[in-house]
């Protein structure tokens, strides 16, 4: 008896498997992304397979079938009831205000590394009309996969009317994304309250000079109002670079010499005294002696706990949400000032990278409806489409109060754009009052004042291992000059060894690329 | 001696439990205060349940417990009844091609093709989306086969012969032999492939459950409109009425949570750790 | 025809291995031969180009590379040498437990820091090493000695890996050993008590040996995996101060793959561990069983 039970199990096993191999060997449900994930290919109207093509030209007159779009955004998910509504929005304002009749079908994703997902999802031979990247998109456009988009620009009727200075630009460079935000560095801010009672805080925001930002960081911890350390950031000098970069002279990626020769920014002379001025706040303690191993949340926790007096943030909401929670935790007075970059041989936040659009919408050279989907991004430029995109659904997110846009708290906590945000708004509903706090907002206008195009270039690839060393060496020496277990004077042989070892090659092929 | 192995082990202990300990601290404080827990903390400076409603009102917990259940003693039943098998045969017998088996064995041990062609793989045979895709990728472990016939090899060579002599024929050797005397064996096995069943099973469940109800998705959400990871903690006002998230009360809870079932099936387990496995199978 | 014979009467292991043969088969000698796209640039529409070793060179060209391997084979090194062993006393000490309330919730905590991701292990370390508030300082201190800051110093990095890594999986490690040190017979141990033997000596002499094929065993297996020195690990442990000591094979392809896209250099260095691995598993294999009798099969 028992031998046949064994038998049986047996064949069991067997016959799963093979079931295992049998299901749908043909069928590639090409709705859908990666292992594991559902196949909710649900959009709110019933989608049809192909549809029929009537995109050609700009006529206004409806199409007679809606033509579908299959889209892929991060975290966007067609489960999301939020996004089903916003899309029929989006639809029913195309179809009035475009004559358009599109209908939107969302990829679904697996949660989590959306990079990796869409990779996979594209690696696999789907890809979706419009698509959002956030990495991962050279590889698709060195195959030729990513319609370029500059023509479609050109003949857009909103678009490139909202296209800021460094769009304009990183389009020129690399034509496959589309992204219109403005541009949004790391801003430092301290409290409002501790701000205001120290005399080396208006002298600071008078005239921002390095030896001002030194006194202002010493008070913060003489006082006693840092518990800890004045400045800390997480892991790296990426963030602190923000503020005292272009003091020092680090005015872009390649520095130009004096015999008109470019050579990289961090072998610099600039550098040199940039990194002993670091060196000497982190000696005082003034800058945080274990910021190495800070992590965003530490860092953050550091700053509301008032063990660091400035940290540094994204310019925009984020600067919103540091401010609700510092005032949560602290009290209404602990509010937040953004304090300007430093002043030397230059100001600002640093060159900004034009080389391409790190993240945003780009368009399949394979779809079939390319014009549409491009009609679609131009609608989301125009008032309407700024109006559906940035505010939200109207009695929801905001209500109209005598023709103007009053916003509600759910506006605040959960309504963003998820496509096009020009710092001027042009909504067809003007809004009252704004956006963001006033503390976010002074955080995104300073840096358009000091915008300036960085001249870095992407590193070929027979070079990318060697730039990987060169950077690694970099990071290895600052640190150890900040820390003090490199003497400062040795930073001539960091020079020596950064060209030794294939810094020279590419210095070359600089010096060609920027004439 | 015997004072000595219990202090060593308590202190062993000690060190595993003291930061969980903290992990559960903070897991409990009021997410007002969490932010002022540290890693040395280990009561919570404000008690508090929130963080636990929180999880356990939108997750998938609430989904039911039945499902993750079944699945992973369905995949861990199969998961056995393969091994043993591959491993009666390989470690107890000498057939002709045996040696190839085994190199082909250590050849997909060491090899990690990666994500794009398993990818495809699962594409290709239509199993893309379906939990039986996971299951039945990880039919068998390989390193979790050799070991197991380890075990079996383990097993005296007398009890074998003596078995031959009397005439069973293979499957009653693994069935009334080998498998009854590495129940440890088994049992740990089992444990093993339970515990990736179980946590395979939640990792795809992320992606299947409802998003709007899953609030940590909220938060993934608000990445996108970041170039950092700044967390949000000041906007869940209205999420969680009138109440805001911590999230590293977030992550510790999602922790604890996750460790809480093992808890439970463990000491369920070392019921099979009986010392002398092997008395009263030799019967001299 | 004695071959023939024997394959007629070996039919029904043949028969008991066919599922999991075939389920190797399909599942994973598909992916494995996948792996050619090593030497292939992937197309996604049309078929992949064949571009022999470059994925292979660009990998080796960097500058660091010897240190990248170094760092690898040493970090791996330290953690079988010094990590090897503690499961293994470990168990052989929870086996000495015969207090059952005591042994069982030894077993049923020491394997818990297992289920940590090394996101949260890394936050808990750099607080518990911390020089200004990290529990290991303040007790150093407490006795006259120095601050350290091991996260940031290179000569004592490679000791936080081996020591975190020891924390999070000797436990779970050592359940493999006491599952073996149960088919251990009792009579054994009542002989050694007879003959008067203490306990150091019957855990030296009777629990050791007899679970020498398993240790044998585990070893052979984790070579296969030498080159791998723990990503995770390393990943979200290493900050700029010890790159040059900590950087390790997986670390660096991921990197250079981040741009460029990365399944093709991952896959290269998979392939390349791979082989390293296959002949460190022979190679100890054989070895071992000349020595000790006992091998991997």
């Amino acid at each position: 008896m028992k031998r046949a039970k064994r038998l049986i199990a047996l064949i069991v096993c067997m016959l799963l498997v093979l079931t295992a191999c049998g299901t749908g060997k043909g069928d590639n449900s090409s709705n859908s992304g990666s292992a594991g994930g559902s196949s909710s290919n649900a959009s709110s109207n019933t989608s049809s397979g192909a549809s029929s093509d009537s995109s050609s030209g700009g006529g206004s007159a409806p199409s007679a079938d809606p033509v579908t779009i299959r889209t892929v955004i991060k975290d966007v998910s067609a489960s999301n009831p939020m996004y089903t509504q916003y899309f029929d929005a989006l639809e029913a304002a195309l179809l009035e205000h475009e004559g358009l009749n599109v209908n939107f079908e969302i990829v679904e994703l697996a949660q989590g590394k959306y990079a990796e997902n869409l990779n996979l999802l594209l690696l696999g031979g789907d890809i979706p009309d419009l698509i959002y990247f956030q990495g991962g998109d050279q590889p698709i456009a060195a195959q030729g996969l990513l319609e370029d988009l500059r023509p479609y620009i050109e003949n857009s009727k909103y678009l490139k009317n909202i296209m800021m200075e460094h769009n304009v630009k990183r389009i020129e460079n690399y034509p496959y994304l589309l992204w219109i935000k403005p541009v949004t560095p790391k801003v430092p801010v301290v409290r409002a309250d501790w701000f205001g009672e120290l005399s080396t805080g208006k002298a600071l925001l008078d005239n921002p000079t390095v030896d001002n930002y030194y006194a202002f960081f010493k008070e913060l911890v003489d006082s006693g109002k840092a518990k800890k350390y004045a400045i800390t950031v997480a892991g790296d000098l990426a963030e602190i670079n923000f503020i005292f970069n272009e003091a020092f002279g680090i005015t872009s990626t390649w520095l130009k010499k004096d015999d008109g020769t470019y050579e990289y920014s961090l072998v610099s002379e600039a550098e040199r005294n940039k990194l002993a001025f670091y060196n000497k706040l982190y000696k005082e303690g003034l800058f945080d002696n274990e910021y190495m191993t800070k992590q965003w949340d530490t860092k953050e926790d550091a700053f509301y706990k008032g063990d660091a007096g400035v940290v540094v943030g994204t310019a925009g909401k984020v600067i919103d949400l540091y401010e609700a929670r510092m005032k949560e935790l602290n009290g209404e007075q602990a509010g937040l000032v953004v304090l300007p970059p430093a002043k030397g041989v230059a100001q600002g936040f640093g060159a900004t990278d034009v080389t391409k659009e790190s993240r945003g919408f780009a368009i399949s050279a394979v779809s079939k409806h390319k014009d549409v989907v491009f009609r679609v991004l131009d609608f989301l430029a125009s008032p309407e489409g700024q109006t559906l995109d940035r505010l939200g659904f109207e009695g929801q997110h905001y209500n109209l109060v005598d023709g103007k846009a009053v916003l509600t708290d759910a506006f605040y906590s959960e309504w963003y754009a998820s496509f096009w945000e020009p710092i001027e708004l042009n909504t067809s509903i003007p809004v009252e009052g704004s956006m963001l706090g006033a503390t976010a907002q002074e955080a995104l206008e300073m840096p358009a004042k000091y915008f300036k195009e960085d001249n870095n270039f992407a590193i070929p690839e027979e070079h990318v291992a060697t730039w990987d060393a060169l950077t690694n060496l970099y990071k290895e020496y600052a640190a150890d000059f900040i820390t003090g277990k490199k003497p400062i004077s040795d930073f001539g042989k960091f020079v020596d060894a950064w060209y030794a070892n294939g810094g020279k090659e590419i210095t070359e092929y600089a010096n060609g690329l920027l004439k | 001696m015997k004072v000595f192995i219990h202090v060593f082990l308590f202190l062993c202990t000690l060190a595993v439990l003291l930061p969980l300990l903290n992990l559960l601290a903070v897991s409990l404080t009021d997410p007002a205060k969490a932010h002022l827990m540290d890693g040395l903390d280990l009561w919570p400076k404000q008690f508090s349940l929130f963080t636990y409603e929180v999880l356990l009102k939108n997750s998938l917990i609430a989904g039911g417990i039945l499902n993750p259940v079944f699945i992973t003693a369905a995949g861990t039943l199969l998961n056995l009844l393969l091994t043993t098998m591959a491993a009666y045969v390989i470690a107890r017998n000498d057939f002709y091609g045996k040696g190839l088996v085994v190199i082909f064995l250590i050849v997909i041990l060491v090899f990690e093709p990666g994500l794009i062609p398993e990818y495809l793989l699962v594409k290709e045979l239509g199993l893309l989306n379906t939990y039986a895709s996971l299951i039945l990728f990880k039919g068998i472990n390989v390193y979790y086969l050799f070991i197991m016939m380890r075990y079996f090899q383990d097993v005296p060579n007398e009890l074998l012969e003596a078995a031959r002599i009397d005439g069973a024929g293979h499957l009653r050797i693994y069935a009334r032999i080998m498998l009854p005397l590495s129940k440890a064996g088994i049992a740990t096995l089992g444990l093993f492939y339970g515990v990736f069943h179980w946590n395979e099973y939640f990792r795809s469940m992320i992606y299947i459950s409802d998003q709007a109800k899953w609030p940590l998705q909220v938060v993934l959400r608000q990445f996108v409109i970041r170039q950092d990871n700044t967390t949000i903690l000041g906007g869940y006002e209205n999420m969680f009425g009138g109440q805001t998230v911590d999230f590293d009360a977030l992550q510790a809870g999602t922790i604890i949570i996750a460790i809480v079932p093992l808890l439970l099936l463990y000491p369920m387990i070392l019921k099979y750790y009986t010392k002398g496995a092997m008395e009263g199978g030799v019967k001299d | 025809m004695k071959v023939l014979k024997k394959l007629r009467h070996d039919w029904i292991l043949y028969l008991m291995l066919a599922p999991p043969l075939a389920y190797f088969v399909i599942f994973h000698v598909i992916p494995i031969l996948g792996m050619r796209l090593a030497f292939q640039d992937y197309r996604i529409i049309g078929d992949n180009v064949w571009v022999g070793t470059k994925h292979f060179e660009v990998l080796f060209s960097s500058p660091a590379f010897m240190n990248v391997l170094r760092n690898t084979v040493v970090i791996s090194a330290m953690k079988m040498i010094f990590g090897f062993p503690v499961p293994i006393v470990l168990a052989i000490l929870i086996n000495e437990v015969t207090q059952r309330h005591f042994r069982k919730y030894v077993q049923s905590i020491v394997y818990l820091p297992h289920f940590l991701s090394w996101v949260v292990i890394a936050g808990i370390w750099i607080k518990l090493l911390s020089p200004s508030e990290g529990a290991v300082n303040l007790i150093a201190n407490f006795f006259g000695g120095p601050s350290i800051d091991y996260m940031t110093s290179k000569a004592h990095i490679r000791w936080v890996f081996v020591a975190s890594e020891i924390w999070r999986s000797a436990g779970w490690d050592s359940i493999i050993y006491l599952a073996a040190i149960m088919s251990i017979s009792p009579s054994l141990y009542e002989a050694a008590r007879i003959d008067g033997a203490t306990r150091l000596q019957s855990m030296i002499h009777i629990t050791l040996p007899q679970i020498t094929g398993t240790i044998v065993t585990v070893f052979i297996l984790n070579l296969g995996f030498f080159m791998s020195a723990g990503f995770d690990q390393v990943f979200n442990m290493m900050n700029d101060s010890v790159i040059s000591v900590a950087d390790i094979l997986d670390t660096y392809v991921y990197r250079i793959g981040i741009v460029n896209g990365q399944f093709a250099y991952s896959t290269a260095a998979s392939l390349f561990k791979g082989v390293i691995g296959i002949v460190l598993i022979l190679g100890t294999h054989f070895t071992s069983r000349r020595l000790t009798g006992k091998g991997l099969w």
